[in-house]
Formats: C-alpha cells, structure tokens, sequence
C-alpha cells in the first residue's frame, strides 16, 4: 500500500523465491520421512534412507512446507496488487520460532545424552537432531535484516506475532 | 441471498447488513435487530446506532470490523443483524 | 454510597495511610500492564467469594500511603450480565473502595466512559487512567485532557503503561482525590424515565434497612430497568412482597435500551467537544490477521503452533523431569535402607517421597504448559485461534469462544473451567464447562507416556495423538448431545474484540506460569499428599506381616471388591485400585501403581516393574489409557464445576456421565481388540 513500486518488487521476488526454496525442501523432506518411518517400521536398518545425516520428518517437514505456503499466498497477493507484509512477517516469524524451537530441542538433546546419559540415547548423535529447517535460517534472517521496517514496527514498539 | 452485484445496484440509501458489506468498504450502523437483551449487550460493546465501521475482513468465518482502532470478530449471525448504510469512501465529517 | 474522607492531619503518629483502591477497565487495555507496573512482584492472588474466579491483588507505597490495589476482572459494563461484570459492580457497591481507578484505552474513549459513567451511578470516585497515549498520534486522533477532566469531574492522567510513564502522576492525583468528593456525572434521562426514578427514589428512602453504601439512584435505575436481580436483593433485605410488586412494576424491558442511549448520548457530547477521532487505517494487526484468519492457512497455521508449543513443552521439560526423577528415587532409596524402623522406612521412602515425587515429576511440564499458553493469550494469539475455530464450533452448536477453554483444557481444567466465565450466555457456559474434561489435561499425560512408551514402541506419539483426538471427539459428541437435549436453543451471538499483536512480555509470562503452576505445587502439597499416605496406609494394613502392596493387604480388598466391574476392560484388581485413588487426583494413577507394583521409587522403577509384572500388555494398557482420559478428572475440577455451574445436579452429572462414558469407550476398545486377537 504505502510500499514504493521498487521495494514491491523486491519483495514479491523475495516471496517467491524463499517459497519455492521451503516448498521443495518441504516436499523432500515429506516424502523421505515418510520413507523412513515406513523403513523403522519394518525394521530395515540397511535402507538407504537411513543413510541422510540429518533424519528427515513428517511434521518438521509440514511445518517448512506451511512456512513456503505462506510466503505463496503472499506472493500471488502482489502479484494483485495488494499489500502482502503480512504473509512475510508470518512467515518469517513462524519460521524464525520453529527454527529457535529446533535448536532449542537440539541443546536439550545434547543435555540428556551427555550431562544426563539417558538410555533412550545411547545411539543418539548430534546430527540426528539437526532439523532441515535450521539450514534454510538464512532466509528467514535475511528477510528480517531486509524487510525490518516491515516485520517489526518503526518505533520497536510492537513485535508482531511469535509461535 | 445478497450478492455483490445486488449491492453494487443499490442506491446509498438502501440497508445492507453488515456481514454483505465487502472488505474495505466504510459503512456506518443504523439499526441492530434481535432480542433486546442482546442487542443490549452489543450496545455496551461499543457497536451502536451511527457508529462508523469499516470492514477488514470478510471471506471467511467471522467478519473482523474496525470501529477506530478497535477491531472485532463478529459471528456470521450476528453480523446479518446489523443493519448498515454504506457512506461513499470519504468519510469523517 | 458514603466513604470516609479522612483529613490527613488527623493522622500525626506517622503511621501508614491505607487506601483501597479497585483497578477496573475494558479488557485489552492494559489493566493488566497497570497493576503489574503498580504492585511489581507485591502480589496476591486468591479467590473471589463464591466464585472460584481469580481475585488479584496488590500493594504500593508512597509518601505516607499504603495502597491496596485490587484488580477487577476486565469489563465493558456493570449491568451484571455475566459473571465477571457482577464480580466488578458487587465489589464496587460493597467493598466501598475510596477510589476507583479506571484504565481507559484512548483509541476508544466512548465506550471506555461508557463504563465510566457507571460506576459514577455507583457513587465511587473515580480516577480516569488514559492510557495507550503513545498510540494515538498513530491514526492522528488527539484528546484535550484537561477539558474532558473538567467536563467529566474526573481527574484524568495521561499514561503509557508498559513503560510506566504517568505513575507519579497517578499516585498525586490519587493523594488529591483521596480527600475531596467528587462530582457526579451530568447525565440527564428523558423527562419520563427521569420522573419515574425520582418517584421509586422516594419509594425506597422510606425503606431503612437498604443499607447506606447502596445509592438509591442506581438502585432506582437497576429497577427501572428490570434487572433479575433485584427482587432477591429487596428480599434480603426484608421488604415487604406489596412494596416490592409495586416497585418492580415500574421496570420495563424498554427503558434499558433508553438507558443505554441516554449514556452514550451524553457521552458523545463531551467526547465531540475535545476528542478529535483518527481515520481507521489498515494496521500491521489488520494485515497479519488476513494471514493467520486466512480461508486456507488459518486453521494449517493454528494447528502448526499447537504443535510446535507441545515440542517445546516436552523439550523444556524432559530434562527437568529426569532430574526430579533421580533426585527422588534417589531420596527414597536412601531412606528405605537406613531408617531402622522397617514401617516408618516405608512410609517415608514409599510413601511420602515416592508418592510426592511421582506428582513433582509432572511440574516441569505443566509450568511450560501454562507459560506458552501464556505467551499464546499474551501476543493476541489466542483471540484468533477462536476466530478460526468458530466456524467449526458453530457446527457444535457452540461458537468461537468456547474454544479458548478447550485449549486451556490441555493445561488444567481448573483455570480452564474458570475461564468460561467470560461466557455471557448460560447454556453456552454449561455446556463448554461440561465438556471440558474430557480434554485431556497434564495430569493424565504421564499415565499416556509410562504405558504407550512401555507398549507401543516407536508408535507411542501416536497413540498419544490419538488419545487427545479422542478426547476432544468425545467432548464435541457431548456438545452436540446436549445442545440437542438439556440446553435446547442457539448459542449467544459470537462477539469478540481482537487486541492488537504484540510481543510477549517474558516477564508477564513468568508471573503467569508461577501464578497458575502453585496451584498445581499447593495441591501436590496437601490433597495428593494425603491420598499418597492414604494409599500407603491401605497398601501396609493390616498391619504386620503382609508383603507391601500384596494381595492380602486392605488395599487389594478394596479393588478385588469392586474388580468385577472392571473385568470386562482387562482391569485386574491393582488397576482398579490406581483408578479408584486416580479420582482425588489423577497423578496418582502412577505413583499408586508404583506403590502396588514395586520400583515405586522412581519412574524407571515402575517401569520395569510393570514390564516384570506380566499382568500388563498392550490391549489392557490401551484401554487403561483410554479409561484414564475420559473418566473424571480430580477431585479439584469436581469442587470448581460445582462452584461455576452452581449446581450439585450437574456436576454429579458430569461424574456420572463421564464415568460411564470411560468405561464404555475401554470395553470396545479392549473386547474389540481381544476379538480382533490382540488380547494377551
């Protein structure tokens, strides 16, 4: 709305591609832990997929393929014409919580395996709990340190929303 | 039903409730019918006759409305009970 | 209503001034900001009389005054028309607090003086807080403020609460009130309803016992307007039935409405001579929520935070609960071994340590629990998750509101169940406060961990899963099945004010999560305590020479008494005794378990005793788990259903209906699962 022609455009590129960067990631990461599930059940230690350092996920994997959505619908509501800040703030929060929750969960990993020694980790390492999405944080950081103004209030006085 | 086009055929004068009111338009209330108990309540709300709303929302569930920086989630029955006149865009006399 | 005016020099010993003051607003205007910024870590939260809704309050000090601070529950009227306006005018009529501080949102001033000019009716003076000031440059709106104090008689002070700009000046202006009167408002009904007041006034001067802190022009008014409450409160007071037919036959439904209006015109007057209203622009607010409200993402987004909030509740706490866990059987093994006396031993070791920490275990959990809820309600979330349920709620024959309880439900279903009192409709209230328990709340969580994670391998969050889908299936069944029975008619319309985003205050967070997690703390210390001894007891009797927890012990007669009943869903007597204890509360379930098992010390003890043991599998556990999420909760969520629902009827109800609704839902679950061949 009170956007310039310029930055609109900046931004309806960076929706675009930041979408298309998590949709894809999103897809492999569905499909692979689908795969993999279907493998644990099954008991096939030798598959292949096992073979992945970092374990894709079902749910981590629906939560980079809302995040890519988001950033999607925000694109084609450029593409109208319209304001689209609120589907690139949400998404970049969303995507910024999750991020922080999985490094979150990554240190307590760490905690319960090696300061605890808890049983259920005993085959546990490291990379096993380097969630896919914590790679793709250099969108999201980057559509923070670009699109402040948007994300945040001028005046740092309102934060929007977190997850 | 009201469709859009119905309304877009309306002279100014003619009442629209306020859940067929599109997003962005600038309506302003006239009358709210139903139970008075409840109408009461609305009232005390801060939704009353010739108050000014605009909508921000309305495709899907509630409709979200603004009176000045408030903003309400009304339900679907609640908004077909609101009776309002659409003001031509400028407003704020 | 008179109040005292003390004169400051009669007090010469140096000793405090106290002054009461009741803190009151609309909700989403900082009220809650403003008390904290008040008070600071200086309070108290207990309950309101009657009603288990949450009473806070405070204390302050300057100069040579103590303020007592009590905060009102936020309300946009004192007409009573639901639980927490009756709360708010009942404590301003009387507690009779010297001041009144009303916090007022200025983006919105009429229907904050809306409220205003009632509790002015009440005869309280009052001080005008006018905060959110910062924000008002925002939509170029702008308020003279020394002119609207002189209009309304009402001292006004500018604030901006969450960064304590304008207490000072508060506290001054409190100081000055404190020793004058204050003017009521101006406002002037039509000449009928004028006429009528002043002829019930005279009618009820001539009545002496309508104690002296009731002011007859509001009580006048609550009749003219037939408000249902007050041939009750002529009854109490003794009038005759002739004189109050008489004066209830003035009232007319009509003349509410007139009321009202005859309010807010005068309101409007004042307001159009200093208040220069803003153009609604759309806001960061607006267009964030046209994501998260949006057709297709709305309800993706919603269920994507409420999962990535239970990953961070476990994350945070399995850390904790495996260090609460060591240091408790830890405890216990160490006083089993060294106390001489084998049965004090026991009841130590056993008992009291084993049991006590068999329920801390589960506080790490669900003080996460309450802190991300917290920060969901805190940030403006919550208020959308109800937009985005409503259209499936309406499907229910309840609406968008009542989901904020369901959701609170996950946590406890005591606050969850207190927090229906926002509802104003009452069949809408019942029947969301009837079917909360069967969300599945922390408690029942553990029995949920110990025996998927014993019996269900890698699948274990699945069932988890499905067992809170269950609950939340049942509990829209139950909806529906009263909606269409007991509470015939459509739910109240759905209204709802969306505050505006902003980020939560770890602060405010913190004091929430302490706040609402003592509870849990307090009831860990007194009646699971006692329940833990208790089963102790019953475990060791009688007394010598029986093995703990055996067979032959009083505890085994109790459940082998009543394990026919139980037969039919793979119960045998030691489980039925975990769920008839698991009724005072269900963390229980376990810690009793232990008690009978063996390993009662700690929760890898129970573990693999339970594995040891034989008597469990897969199909019993399955049923177990199901019976423990649909039957009764605590005995804490019987007591508040009894208070919310003010009904015995009910709530025996409830206990009935759930109970049967438990063993129901086990007995297909484990006679469809023995015919299916997963029996033992």
């Amino acid at each position: 709305m009170e956007n310039s022609k310029n930055t609109s455009d900046n931004m309806k590129t960076s929706l675009l591609v930041g979408s298309l960067i998590f949709l894809i990631t999103a897809l492999a990461e569905i499909i692979l832990g689908a795969i993999k599930i279907y493998t644990d059940s099954k008991e096939l230690e030798e598959h292949w997929v096992n073979a992945i350092p970092f374990p894709p996920g079902i749910f981590p994997g629906l939560a980079v393929l809302l995040i890519g959505l988001i950033w999607l619908v925000g694109y084609f509501v450029t593409r109208k014409g319209q304001n689209a800040n609120g589907y690139l703030s949400v998404g970049t929060v969303i995507a910024l919580g999750f991020i922080l929750l999985f490094i979150l969960i990554l240190l307590t990993d760490i905690f319960n395996a090696y300061a605890l020694g808890l049983e259920d980790y005993e085959d546990w390492t490291i990379l096993a709990s380097l969630r896919w999405i914590i790679f793709l944080s250099p969108i999201p950081i980057f559509f923070i340190m670009k699109y402040r103004e948007v994300i945040f209030t001028r005046k740092k006085k309102t934060i929007v929303l977190q997850s | 039903m009201l469709t859009k086009d119905v309304i877009k055929t309306m002279s100014d004068e003619t009442l629209v409730p306020l859940g067929f009111v599109s997003e962005g338009k600038k309506v302003r209330i006239v009358s709210i019918i139903g139970g008075s108990r409840i109408r009461n309540r609305i009232i005390e709300m801060g939704l009353r006759k010739g108050i000014d709303v605009t909508i921000i929302k309305n495709s899907f569930g509630p409709v979200i409305i603004a009176i000045g920086q408030t903003r309400f989630a009304l339900g679907r029955g609640i908004s077909a009970k609101i009776l309002t006149r659409l003001i031509n865009g400028k407003v704020n006399k | 209503m008179t109040i005292k005016t003390k004169n400051i020099k009669d007090i010469s010993d140096g000793s405090k001034i106290s002054i009461n003051i009741a803190l009151i607003g609309n909700p989403n205007t900082g009220k809650s900001t403003l008390f904290n910024a008040l008070t600071g870590l200086k309070q108290k939260i207990g309950n309101w009389p009657g009603v288990t809704v949450e009473k806070k309050e405070g204390k302050r000090s300057f100069n040579n005054f103590e303020l007592s601070i009590t905060d009102l529950p936020g309300t946009y009227s004192l007409s009573a028309s639901s639980l927490d306006e009756q709360i708010a005018r009942d404590f301003i009529v009387h507690d009779t607090p010297e001041i009144v501080v009303q916090i007022v949102d200025a983006s919105n001033l009429e229907r904050n003086l809306y409220l205003t000019s009632m509790i002015k009716e009440l005869g309280a003076r009052v001080i005008i807080a006018l905060n959110m000031m910062d924000l008002l440059e925002k939509d170029g709106s702008s308020i003279d403020v020394q002119k609207l104090s002189k209009e309304l008689h009402i001292p006004i002070i500018p604030m901006i609460a969450n960064k304590k700009i304008g207490v000072d000046d508060l506290e001054n202006a409190i100081e000055a009130v404190y020793q004058e009167d204050q003017k009521p408002m101006g406002i002037r009904y039509s000449k009928e309803v004028e006429e009528t007041l002043s002829k019930i006034q005279n009618m009820l001067a001539t009545i002496p016992s309508i104690p002296t802190n009731f002011k007859l022009r509001w009580l006048a008014i609550q009749i003219l307007q037939n408000s249902t409450e007050i041939p009750t409160l002529l009854k109490r007071w003794n009038v005759k039935d002739t004189v109050i037919g008489e004066l209830t036959s003035f009232g007319k439904e009509d003349y509410e409405a007139e009321i009202i209006d005859s309010k807010y015109e005068y309101i409007s007057k004042v307001t159009s001579k200093v208040w220069k209203k803003g153009e609604t622009k759309l806001t960061r607010s607006d267009l964030i929520d046209k994501v998260v409200t949006h057709k297709w993402l709305g309800i993706p987004i919603f269920l994507l935070i409420m999962w990535g909030s239970f990953q961070f509740v476990f994350a945070i706490s399995v850390p904790f609960m495996e260090l609460i866990d060591m240091l408790f059987g830890w405890l216990a093994g160490l006083l089993v071994d060294n106390i001489q006396i084998e049965w004090l031993g026991s009841l130590l070791g056993d008992g009291i340590v084993g049991g006590v920490g068999s329920v801390l275990i589960f506080v790490p959990p669900i003080f996460t629990m309450f802190f991300i809820l917290s920060i969901l309600e805190d940030s403006g979330y919550l208020a959308r998750a109800a937009f985005v349920m409503d259209k499936l709620m309406v499907k229910f024959g309840l609406h968008g509101h009542s989901f904020i309880p369901m959701l609170l439900g996950f946590g406890c279903n005591v606050p969850a169940i207190m927090s229906t009192r926002a509802l104003k409709d009452k069949k809408d209230r019942m029947i969301t406060i009837l079917i909360n328990p069967f969300m599945s709340c922390g408690a029942r969580m553990p029995v949920f961990i110990l025996f998927a994670g014993l019996f269900f391998g890698a699948s274990a969050g699945t069932v988890i899963f499905a067992l809170y889908v269950l609950g939340i299936a049942v509990a829209i069944l139950t909806a529906v099945l009263l909606r269409k029975t007991f509470f015939k008619g459509k739910s109240a319309p759905f209204i709802m004010e969306l505050p505006t985003y902003h980020s939560p205050k770890l602060k405010a967070a913190t004091i929430a999560m302490w706040d609402k997690g003592k509870m849990y703390l307090k009831k860990a210390g007194t009646i699971i305590l006692i329940g833990v001894v208790f089963v102790w007891f019953l475990a060791a009797m009688p007394f010598g020479g029986v093995e703990y927890g055996g067979p032959d012990t009083w505890l085994a007669a109790v459940g082998t008494f009543f394990e026919p009943i139980f037969k039919p869903l793979g119960f045998d007597w030691r489980i039925v005794v975990a769920l008839i204890v698991g009724f005072i509360a269900k963390e229980l379930v376990i810690g009793s378990l232990g008690t009978i098992v063996g390993g009662g010390e700690s929760e890898e003890g129970i573990k693999s005793a339970i594995l040891a043991d034989g008597g469990f599998y897969a199909l019993n556990s399955l049923s177990l788990m199901v019976f423990t999420l649909l039957y009764v909760p605590c005995a804490a969520v019987v007591g508040v259903m009894k208070k919310e629902t003010g009904s015995w009827r009910w709530t025996i109800f409830s206990i009935v209906y759930s109970t049967v609704i438990a063993w129901l839902f086990a007995f297909a679950v484990f006679q469809i699962g023995s015919l299916m061949g997963f029996g033992l």
